[in-house]
């Protein structure tokens, strides 16, 4: 018997199967501001915290001239907190009122703010 | 300024060196001055390194390197180990590995005859490793990267940023060096094998390969147990494995490596799979370099629990370019040669070695693609438009359940049968055995409780895999010294997956707080805490507390010490945390630190100096600060004050409270009693640094007689398990390098036989039965 079918076969299986899977098991965890500080207070560091996504309203954009934080939205819990946008694409045009989701990690601290690493309008 | 320079005199040394021999091939005369160029090249890494080292050794924080990962407050052994703790310095650490090990290259490369061309080929290696370097150069200036900030030219910090407090282990002296020493070797079987593409040798370059494969995969599988052990012993890095960036990234060429050199194995055996072979040993070192793509190209931004720093432009479309550089010299190479490689389809039969020993290996490729495809997943995801994510640990455990008994299963199979064919009496008289120690075992697991299908078949495939090796390993100690190197490399891997299973299935784990002094029962565990101390006082740039937690069981008792910490390095922002672990031979007790927090603590009041407030549960005291008082110094500590003023109906009264304040600003509060029932404290101050006379002072009300009892909250486990898969790791690394060792003897052998020449491929018609 030939080895080189049973290789080909798997292979040309496999890597989709896998691909397809991988897609399947990442997932970003939808939460709140609240719920994404716990998730960051939990790990050692919180430049390690896991990657979620809040959903909300922006509630106010940044004085002019305000380098951080980007800006302040309020989630569905109806907690207002700073977004602090590092992302390497440009921000949509946003107001408030906007509907955003925004994907990133949560900072604890005095004055805990979310670092977003992308922000979508809804 | 001389290492700047010198970075890219060796690169260009590197270059000169791999044109010059590449032109040697046809005319002799460039060989002279080729070995010249190399010889220049491998001194040059030589001086590059211990000018970085006497840097880092001589605190010179005028290179940004220096300053920015280590400090005047590092002792010897992290001092070291900041040399290649940052991205410049690891390429550094990598780059001398190379220099080092071209040496030995240079020298099998002239004994082989192949000098010209394996040298040209691992000359543009080095080279492209230390273009990587010019990109990331360790000795550029603190005024030369913080010019926009206005940093003066000549500047020298007077101490340096420090080391990552993750780092502090001593973990970090071992684990980078075998791991970029592992990275460094994959590339000896790479330039063999392109060498014999060049040379159309498609059978002798496997030969040479071949023990390099074995110490490759070898010293990259010490290097990633290394990790592992540093990885259980640090909070946060999910213990020993947990499918990171970082760690797939070294995992991914091992398990090319190990699959190159079955498959290698096969090639010598039959003369077969000289394709496969050559893919898999390009495919080992391309994942090196896409390894070093992905962790240093701030691609994968924040999807792993390692940080990656975004290099800079230039530096990311280096990484790029020498990726996709040396994709395109190895897939150049291999078409050049494709029809030559193609011969006769090697036919083999289903109940022979090596059919089972391929199918085995694709088992490997096939688990080597599964990683490679999750971890490429968050910029596959990015190109699509979707969310970058990494996927989650369960994708990787999901398809390594099978592959493991994919592997395991055919890792004990393809041992039991002959090479060409065995008889299907004869198989079936050895898999007796095994085939009853495995249901043994399995049983075994299965009284303790594990009831998981999925582990138990993997349990089940380990245990065969184990048994078949066991049995070759005690019969072959006599009589077949040479062979034993891949089975104790399979009898450790079959080893590491009982304790997987063993500690998947049965590792247990409960949250408990515990009150200073007062046992709490946690199962058949009773936890006392017993009190903190203070460790590593000697170093101001942190405050480091061990807790003594005394766990006492069945058998005895064991005091473990997990470790909360703050460090300068940020800024104290947030704590970091070591496990207490109490190493025993069953299951070991790992005690995570999760939160320290105060039982009945006080009210805190904040004052500035003519502020006022009400005293709480007597409003009608009111409370003022009137003045501050430094006061005196007692040993290591020093007594600091504040004068306050009560004011009653009745009457007002003037306070002194008093405080002790230890290094790093830490304050023990001397109680003072007030009336029958309060007391008061000053519980530390906030200074103005701008204003200092805007200092706030923090009091502290609490009723009399009211003890504050500080409270640890841990996370305890029990690890069964775990000491076989560090014992697994070890006899898998153990293994790989006896049978490394062995074809290293018995290629000198070949290599030194009286007319220089190597004996052809052994045929089918040659083997025996």
């Amino acid at each position: 018997m030939r080895l080189r079918p049973i290789v080909i076969v798997v292979l040309l299986l496999g890597v989709p199967a896998a691909l397809f899977l991988a897609q399947r098991f990442a997932q970003v965890p939808e939460v709140t501001f609240a719920e994404a500080l716990r998730l960051a207070e939990e790990q050692p560091s919180e430049e390690r915290a896991p990657k979620v996504m809040i959903r909300g309203v922006v509630h106010a954009l940044a004085a002019p001239g305000q380098v951080s934080p980007t800006f302040w939205m309020q989630d569905a819990q109806g907690q207002i907190f700073a977004v602090d946008y590092t992302g390497g694409e440009a921000l949509p045009v946003l107001t408030p009122g906007t509907r955003v989701v925004v994907l990133g990690h949560a900072h604890g601290g005095a004055s805990p703010y979310f670092h977003a690493s992308e922000v979508r309008r809804e | 300024m001389l290492g700047q320079f010198l970075v890219h005199g060796v690169w260009a040394l590197a270059v000169g060196a791999a044109v010059t021999f590449a032109l040697g091939r046809r005319r002799q005369e460039f060989l002279v001055p080729a070995r010249v160029s190399f010889a220049l090249l491998v001194a040059g890494i030589g001086v590059l390194w211990l000018l970085l080292l006497g840097a880092v050794l001589t605190h010179d924080f005028r290179y940004t390197y220096v300053w920015g990962h280590s400090s005047r407050q590092l002792p010897f052994h992290l001092l070291l180990s900041s040399s290649y703790a940052g991205q410049e310095g690891s390429l550094m650490l990598w780059v001398f590995w190379l220099g080092l090990l071209g040496i030995a290259v240079h020298v099998i490369a002239r004994r082989q005859g192949w000098e010209a061309e394996m040298m040209s080929l691992y000359s543009a290696v080095v080279a492209g490793m230390l273009l990587l370097l010019v990109a990331k150069n360790p000795f550029t200036f603190v005024w030369e990267t913080y010019a926009e900030q206005g940093v003066a030219e000549g500047f020298r910090p007077a101490d340096g940023r420090g080391l990552n407090p993750l780092l502090h282990n001593y973990w970090i002296v071992f684990h980078p060096p075998t791991l970029f020493l592992g990275f460094a070797l994959v590339s000896v079987p790479f330039v063999f094998a392109l060498a014999g593409l060049w040379r159309r040798e498609y059978q002798r370059w496997i030969v040479g390969a071949l023990p390099w494969l074995g110490i490759a995969a070898a010293v990259l599988g010490g290097g990633i147990l290394l990790g592992g052990l540093w990885a259980y012993e640090t909070l946060g890095w999910g213990g020993f494995w947990a499918w990171d960036p970082v760690e797939n990234s070294s995992l991914v060429p091992w398990l090319f490596v190990v699959a190159a050199l079955h498959t290698g194995l096969i090639q010598r055996r039959t003369g077969g799979l000289v394709r496969t072979t050559v893919v898999l040993v390009v495919l080992a070192f391309l994942a090196t370099l896409y390894s070093t793509f992905l962790t240093r190209s701030g691609v994968l931004g924040d999807t792993s629990v390692h940080s990656f720093v975004d290099p800079g432009l230039f530096a990311y479309v280096l990484l790029l370019g020498l990726m996709v550089a040396g994709t395109a010299v190895s897939v150049g190479f291999l078409l050049w040669r494709w029809r030559e490689l193609q011969r006769e389809a090697l036919q083999l039969s289903v109940d022979s070695r090596e059919f089972l020993l391929g199918l085995g290996t694709l088992g490997l490729v096939v688990s080597a693609v599964v990683v490679l495809v999750g971890t490429s997943y968050p910029i596959v995801a990015e190109l699509l438009g979707r969310p970058k994510v990494a996927v989650e640990q369960r994708f990787y455990n999901l398809l390594h359940l099978p592959l493991g008994v994919w592997i395991l299963l055919l890792n004990g199979l393809s041992l039991l049968a002959q090479w060409r064919a065995t008889p299907g009496k004869l198989f079936g008289k050895r898999l007796l055995l095994p085939a009853a120690i495995a249901g043994g075992g399995t049983g075994l697991l299965w009284m303790l409780g594990i009831r998981d299908g999925a582990l138990l078949a993997l349990a089940a495939t380990a245990w065969f895999a184990l048994a078949v090796n066991g049995r070759l390993l005690f019969g072959g100690l006599r009589r077949r010294p040479a062979a034993l190197g891949a089975w104790i490399a399979h009898t450790g891997l079959a080893l590491l997956l009982v304790g997987v299973v063993t500690l998947a299935a049965l590792s247990w784990t409960s949250h408990a707080r515990l009150p200073r002094g007062e046992p709490v029962q946690l199962g058949a565990y009773r936890l006392t805490y017993l009190g903190r101390e203070q460790v590593e006082r000697e170093y101001t740039d942190r405050e480091k507390w061990r807790y003594a937690v005394r766990v006492e069981h069945r058998n005895g008792s064991v005091t473990i010490f997990p470790v909360l910490f703050w460090s300068d390095y940020n800024q104290r922002q947030s704590a970091f945390l070591e496990p207490g672990i109490a190493w025993r031979l069953a299951a070991d007790f790992y005690m995570a630190p999760r939160a320290v927090e105060s039982e009945n603590p006080p009210t805190e009041l904040v004052f500035r100096r003519g502020e006022e407030a009400p005293l709480p549960s007597e409003p009608l005291v009111r409370a003022s600060v009137l003045r501050f008082e430094m006061g005196a110094q007692h040993g290591d500590t020093l007594e600091v004050a504040v004068w306050i003023v009560l004011r009653q109906p009745e009457r007002d009264d003037t306070l002194r409270l008093a405080s002790r304040m230890l290094a790093l600003d830490r304050f023990l509060p001397l109680w003072q009693p007030f009336r029958d029932t309060l007391e008061l404290a000053l519980l530390r101050i906030l200074p103005d640094r701008r204003e200092l006379a805007r200092s706030q002072a923090v009091l502290g009300v609490r009723r009399r007689g009211t003890q504050e009892r500080e409270v640890l909250t841990v996370e305890f486990s029990l690890k069964p398990g775990i000491n076989l898969v560090w014992l697994g790791g070890l006899l898998t690394v153990v293994g790989l390098l006896w049978s490394a060792a062995t074809r290293l003897r018995q290629k000198r052998r070949i290599v030194t036989c009286p007319d220089g020449k190597y004996p052809a491929p052994v045929h089918e018609a040659a083997l025996p039965r």
